[in-house]
């Protein structure tokens, strides 16, 4: 199974979605997307940072320095108020997508 | 929201250092613990290390595309290119100086025509709700010409009920204001009482006129004064306002004085003063027949109404149309083809009106082709400097900048050439403007230039940079980001002077040459054409004639005294020691005006058309003009009506026999021609011979409603210039009253009739030498690029045995090639130019051989001086360390 390149507009609502799991730091965000898409998704991590500044500058996200479990110095991401409203916003309009996008395929 | 995100957005813009440094720190830290866990996973630190780098992608890029969520990027990429731009232009401080000074001289020399057009057609009237007032002018319905308005039609047209009011006045009434034994001459305006209540200008001090009362009979009359005549004959003296001052001999009231800028509602005339006038008594008070109130036919005025608040023009305009009908059919003999032409006041005066366009339109030609030749230069210059910089654009180009984005940082240079020119042409244009606004036009009637730069003209400046600046640099622009990278990348290419890079320079240059050669020649031939006119003959003795123009009408004298006044006057000026002779006309030859009228030559046949003297006895003695047969007037004028005719009328009117003793039938009066002179130049210096009458002065003087008085001719011995004090001290003790107004000599006067081709010369002179310095500035910057392009050739052709000589010729023979070209295409363009301009050339050929020879070898000669500097530079090439270096 070959690596393919994310759908346009959905690296965010992915971030996004990541973070409902806690604060994590752009490295932590970048394995559990992967893990998560079982190596299908192929992400050039540094995608991630562009993203991670639009977020925030939105107001989607806030970011604060702090420790990685490793000690290292890291920036930590927390999903904000706007950000949940955004995720779930962004998921109703994705599964629309999909499954209109299925049924044109005959797969419904 | 959307402001607190701008906000934000403009704080991390500012502190876009810091957040950049911050943003790396975060993604190496990324890429560190990607490290450490492959590592973890059992990979080498130097493998590990590469293949987090890889999983990550390109960190500068990235750090790009965060920066750019930030703020829009462009603004981050102005700074910068702007920055660099200044940078790079510092660094060639030649290349800038010429580039700004000719886009300064180019966007100054249109700036200041925009400014002049400007302030003639926009500059708003100084007065209250000044868009309220229309000016209604008479239009002729067959031929189209819009001209003045006779009084019973203003009696109609202030009936308008879409108007609030309407005044009438006329705008060119001459008048001796006299302070303590100082008469001086000045320009004002009649006006109905209303004017003031109709137009509303600011007053300084005082009030304008009582419309119930001002202009009744029987009480005091009254004037109010501009600023500038209050300012400079009464010293600015707030008392003024209730004493009298001396006009036209008479004692006037002063009841007000107009705040500074208000001169009237005619653009380019000024009013000095205002008089009220509509009964016959103020009328008949300034030299005026009291039968114009009732005359149809007479049109003098000028017309401005005010709108009712709220009332279009158009609406307005319909009403007045609706008039004109009805005068139409109501005096069918003199309103038989006459309409209303309504329009927004303050404009040029409508019998000017053309005049005056076609006085911008070509100057504004000449100014466009000055602009472009500038705008040539610095498009050539940056061409140039694009093909020396092929190599670093071809590098940005390589390591991944997008072309857009060096096309915009090469713009944002030129754009910054252009905003220096554009400054600098602001300067240009302030300057020019003071310059135009000091032109003494040779008209006696009140012009007045004097203008101001307004925001209209800093917008066109600021809009002419950008547009320059886009123009000469768009095309340099585009085409240095072109290049085929891997060759410009490896070396120059060798004979980088073939291909189209050199031919759209050589065309700007060309393009450059052409212009110059129709603005030289044009001036050319301006100048030859005055120096023609020096040399020609008016037909009288010019040298040593002395010129004083006097009104006695204006000062209240009544006929019969004025034969008293003049016999004083010239009794005792011509009993001054040095003087020769001495005469009174009531026009001057070369004045550019005068009378002229129809005569009937005999009894039943066609009228001819002549220009109409009345001169005393000894006027043709006095300019030197021989008699071809008969006599002058006899002193006294009494006895029989007599004319004398010129040559020109001999040939006319009666196939060229002598006419003298025979009758003309001249104004209703049959009148013997008591003799013959010869034909002298009447009205311009290059006119073909025209018929003259000239009548008895003294016969004429009944009834003369004349606008500018008579001039006192005065022969002397030696200059004339050096009588004036004592002419005009024997004039004073004659009348203290008596103002003098156009004190000049008769050389003087010959030398404002070449006004017209005098400034015509100075205006292409000026555009063709400015040119001339641009195009031999590109020339020389395309010949020194193309030797430096060549370095390397030039160094194989002569280590092949090549002489300096040769070298030499070759990059002259280029440079000489361009100007050819040029000049061939100006020649043709010079020639369809002078032909439309023939009229105004006086005594040589439209093709003038001296002019075209001379613009072509002043042209060639100056090309060869460009190019010399670089041939020598060519021809001292040193073929091995060219070679060597290479």
């Amino acid at each position: 199974m070959g690596k393919h390149d994310l759908l346009p507009g959905t690296l965010d609502m992915m971030v996004l979605k990541t973070l409902t799991r806690g604060t994590l730091h752009g490295y932590a965000i970048a394995q559990l997307l992967r893990q998560l898409s079982d190596d299908v998704l192929q992400v050039e991590e540094g995608s991630l940072y562009p993203a991670l500044q639009r977020l925030e500058l939105n107001g989607l996200v806030e970011a604060e320095w702090g420790t990685s479990s490793t000690n290292r110095r890291a920036r930590f991401y927390k999903l904000t108020a706007a950000g949940r409203k955004k995720l779930a916003s962004e998921m109703e309009r994705y599964r629309e997508m999909t499954g209109a996008i299925a049924r044109v395929m005959g797969l419904a | 929201m959307m402001f607190r995100r701008i906000l934000m957005r403009l704080r991390y813009w500012l502190h876009h250092s810091r957040r950049d440094r911050l943003l790396r720190e975060e993604m190496e830290a990324h890429v560190d613990l990607k490290a450490e866990e492959l590592m973890n996973d059992g990979m080498d630190q130097a493998n590990a290390r590469a293949a987090a780098m890889r999983a990550f992608g390109n960190i500068l890029l990235k750090q790009e595309e965060s920066r750019e969520t930030w703020i829009a990027r462009w603004l981050g990429d102005l700074v910068q290119d702007a920055g660099y731009g200044l940078r790079t232009l510092r660094k060639q401080p030649g290349f800038a100086a010429v580039a700004v000074l000719s886009a300064s001289l180019g966007i100054g020399a249109c700036s200041t025509i925009f400014g002049v057009a400007n302030y003639a057609l926009f500059h708003p009237l100084p007065v209250q709700e000044g868009e309220r007032l229309v000016s209604i002018s008479n239009r002729s319905l067959t031929r189209g010409k819009v001209g003045s308005v006779t009084w019973p039609d203003f009696e109609d047209l202030r009936q308008a009920r879409l108007l609030e009011g309407a005044t009438a006045f006329f705008p060119f009434l001459p008048a001796t204001i006299g302070i303590r034994g100082d008469p001086q001459h000045h320009w004002g305006s009649l006006v109905t009482a209303n004017y003031f209540d109709v137009v509303r200008p600011a007053f300084l001090v005082g009030r304008g006129f009582d419309a119930t009362r001002d202009d009744r009979p029987g009480e005091p009359v009254v004037v109010v004064l501009s600023y500038r005549l209050w300012n400079s004959r009464f010293a600015g003296d707030r008392s003024i306002v209730g004493r009298t001052i001396d006009l036209n001999g008479r004692k006037v009231t002063v009841i007000g004085v107009t705040a500074p800028g208000f001169r009237g509602t005619e653009s380019m005339f000024f009013s000095e003063f205002w008089v009220p006038f509509s009964t016959t008594q103020n009328l008949e008070q300034f030299g005026m027949k009291a039968d114009r109130l009732q005359d149809r036919s007479s049109q003098w005025l000028q017309v401005v109404g005010r709108l009712r608040d709220g009332v279009s023009q158009q609406a307005a305009a319909a009403e007045i149309d609706a008039i004109g009908t009805h005068l139409r059919s109501a005096y069918p003999a003199t309103n038989k083809d006459r309409g209303f032409y309504v329009e927004r006041a303050g404009q040029v005066h409508p019998g000017f009106r053309n005049l005056i366009r076609l006085f911008f339109l070509v100057l504004l030609g000449v100014t466009v082709l000055v602009l472009l030749t500038a705008c040539a230069n610095v498009a050539n210059l940056l061409l140039a400097r694009a093909s020396s910089r092929e190599k670093e654009i071809a590098t940005r180009l390589a390591i991944g900048a997008g072309r857009g984005r060096v096309v915009r940082q090469l713009l944002t240079e030129s754009l910054i050439l252009a905003a220096l020119g554009g400054a600098g042409g602001y300067a240009v244009a302030q300057t020019g403007v003071r310059a135009l606004a000091r032109a003494r036009v040779p008209l006696s009637l009140p012009v007045d230039l004097s203008m101001s730069l307004d925001y209209r003209v800093t917008l066109f400046c600021i809009a002419l940079s950008l547009l320059t600046g886009v123009a000469f640099g768009l095309a340099p622009a585009l085409r240095a980001t072109r290049p085929d990278l891997v060759s410009a990348l490896k070396e120059r290419r060798t004979n980088g002077t073939t291909g189209r890079r050199v031919t759209l320079r050589d065309a700007l240059v060309v393009g450059q040459v052409t212009v110059c050669t129709v603005l030289l020649i044009c001036c050319g031939l301006f100048l030859r054409s005055l120096q023609a006119a020096r040399n020609i003959d008016p037909g009288f003795a010019h040298r040593n004639v002395l010129l004083l123009a006097f009104d006695p009408g204006l000062n209240g004298y009544r006929p019969e005294r004025v034969r008293a006044l003049l016999d004083a006057v010239t009794d005792r000026v011509a009993a001054l020691p040095g003087v020769q002779a001495v005469a009174l006309t009531s026009s001057v030859p070369l004045n550019m005006e005068g009378t002229q009228n129809a005569f009937v030559p005999a009894e039943g046949e066609d009228s001819v058309s002549a220009d109409i003297y009345s001169v005393s006895p000894r006027f043709f003695e006095t300019l030197g003009i021989p008699f071809l047969s008969g006599e002058d007037f006899r002193p006294g004028g009494a006895g029989e009506d007599i004319v004398v005719v010129n040559q020109a009328v001999a040939d006319k009117a009666y196939g060229g026999e002598n006419p003298t003793g025979r009758r003309i039938r001249y104004l209703g009066r049959s009148v013997r021609i008591a003799g013959m002179v010869a034909t002298t130049k009447s009205r311009t210096i290059g006119e073909e011979p025209r018929p003259a009458l000239y009548f008895s002065l003294l016969r004429e003087l009944r009834g003369n409603d004349s606008l500018s008085g008579m001039t006192l001719l005065v022969r002397t011995s030696g200059d004339p210039g050096g009588y004036t004090a004592v002419v005009r001290q024997t004039m004073r003790d004659i009348d203290p009253e008596l103002a003098l107004f156009e004190v000049r000599t008769m050389e003087a006067q010959i030398s404002r009739a070449l006004y017209a081709p005098r400034a015509a010369a100075a205006l292409f002179g000026i555009a063709g030498i400015v040119g001339l310095i641009i195009a031999t500035v590109g020339l020389y910057g395309v010949i020194s690029f193309l030797v430096a392009r060549r370095t390397k050739e030039i160094g194989i052709r002569m280590a092949l045995g090549a002489r300096k000589v040769e070298v030499l010729a070759m990059v002259m023979w280029r440079g000489v090639a361009v100007t050819t070209a040029g000049c061939a295409a100006g020649l043709a363009l010079a020639l369809a130019v002078s032909r439309a301009t023939a009229s105004l050339l006086y005594g040589i050929h439209p093709s003038d051989g001296v002019t075209f020879v001379g613009a072509i070898v002043l042209l060639h000669v100056t090309a060869v001086i460009a190019c010399l500097v670089p041939a020598r530079r060519a021809a001292s090439v040193d073929p091995v360390g060219t070679l060597r270096c290479e």
